[in-house]
């Protein structure tokens, strides 16, 4: 098995097209969003927390052609995304507002 | 393995400068590039080193080999210093806000043209922890010598204190130039991590330290704090990192 089938392949996004199935949303303004617009299982995200339980961060790897790209949303911590077991309810991440999606231009 | 000298702390200028010159007459190559703390520059900063000793500059004492990680030891009173133990102080308490919630706080130690250390406080970031984009900017002739921040919690977040490192902290250490040293205060515990062998450091895979933590945090039991701890000596293993705690 290829170590990468799971990684979900994501062409470059033409900004000018609408209509485009992989368009951007017009204003970002949850994780979630960003989450469906790459396609991405919940299974496969990385969560950075700092300080360790504070969730500041999901990132996750798409394919763009033939490269990896790793994808890292930073998102705006509150107290619904602290965690003392480091486990995050996904209802919540998907709530929380994205601050910065980087790099930007896989975005 | 490889061995690391560090010049004793307070600089001596003229020795500074001695070795400078030497440097950069020997190596017009350079044209006054800095050394970076890279493998690349390791004959470079040997030979600055030698220099400096030359012209009367002194290094602390041979440090032992590195004990297992766990028990406080003491650290280099190089980089932990009594101005840079005020500053963690001062950061921890501007941690708390009058309302209740927290943000960390930080800043960096930074070695001057004319060899004096510097603390310059960080900008705290809009989410609670600070972007590395958020420490200050060094001026013409100024080295990093390390990074510090808080790991502060609230009462809603359980009050904890006596957290150690992210695997966010380290990757980033790895990963970024931040310096030989980085401190987190947590209270009534600082942990530090240092470059105690910085070739293989450089070679070292920053992500699989991330996700090392990662996996070690979850497999771990106990309270944070110790689950923490647990996860920084996992991940730092055969990094070239060292792992230390001493008190605040």
């Amino acid at each position: 098995m290829n170590p990468h089938d799971d990684i979900p392949s994501v062409p470059p996004i033409s900004r000018e097209v609408s209509g485009h199935s992989q368009e951007r949303p017009a204003a970002v303004k949850t994780v979630g969003q960003v989450l469906d617009h790459f396609k991405v299982d919940p299974k496969n995200l990385v969560f950075v927390d700092d300080p360790p339980g504070k969730l500041q961060a999901v990132e996750f790897k798409v394919k763009r052609k033939e490269k990896i790209l790793r994808i890292e949303v930073q998102l705006k911590y509150t107290l619904e995304l602290f965690s003392a077991e480091r486990k995050w309810d996904m209802k919540v991440v998907r709530r929380a507002t994205v601050l910065k999606v980087d790099p930007p231009d896989a975005w | 393995m490889l061995a690391v000298r560090h010049a004793k702390l307070p600089l001596n200028p003229d020795a500074v400068k001695a070795a400078d010159e030497a440097l950069y007459k020997n190596h017009p190559e350079l044209d006054g590039r800095k050394l970076t703390m890279g493998p690349e520059d390791g004959a470079l900063r040997k030979e600055w080193m030698d220099s400096y000793l030359a012209a009367g500059g002194a290094v602390d004492s041979p440090k032992p080999p590195s004990p297992p990680p766990g028990p406080t030891t003491p650290c280099p009173p190089s980089t932990y210093d009594k101005q840079l133990k005020e500053a963690m102080k001062q950061a921890w308490k501007d941690s708390f806000k009058p309302d209740g919630t927290v943000t960390e706080q930080g800043g960096s130690i930074i070695r001057t043209k004319d060899g004096k250390v510097e603390i310059r406080r960080a900008s705290p970031g809009a989410s609670g922890s600070i972007p590395l984009s958020n420490y200050p900017k060094l001026g013409d002739g100024e080295q990093l010598i390390g990074t510090f921040h808080t790991h502060p919690y609230s009462k809603d977040e359980g009050g904890y204190t006596g957290v150690s490192f992210s695997g966010g902290d380290i990757r980033n250490f790895l990963k970024e130039e931040q310096g030989d040293a980085k401190y987190v205060m947590a209270g009534d515990k600082v942990f530090v991590l240092t470059k105690d062998d910085p070739a293989r450091a450089a070679k070292a895979d920053p992500q699989a330290a991330l996700d090392t933590w990662n996996d070690t945090y979850s497999k771990s039991s106990g309270s944070l704090p110790d689950r923490a701890d647990a996860a920084t000596k996992a991940a730092v293993k055969d990094t070239g990192l060292g792992y230390k705690t001493i008190d605040p």
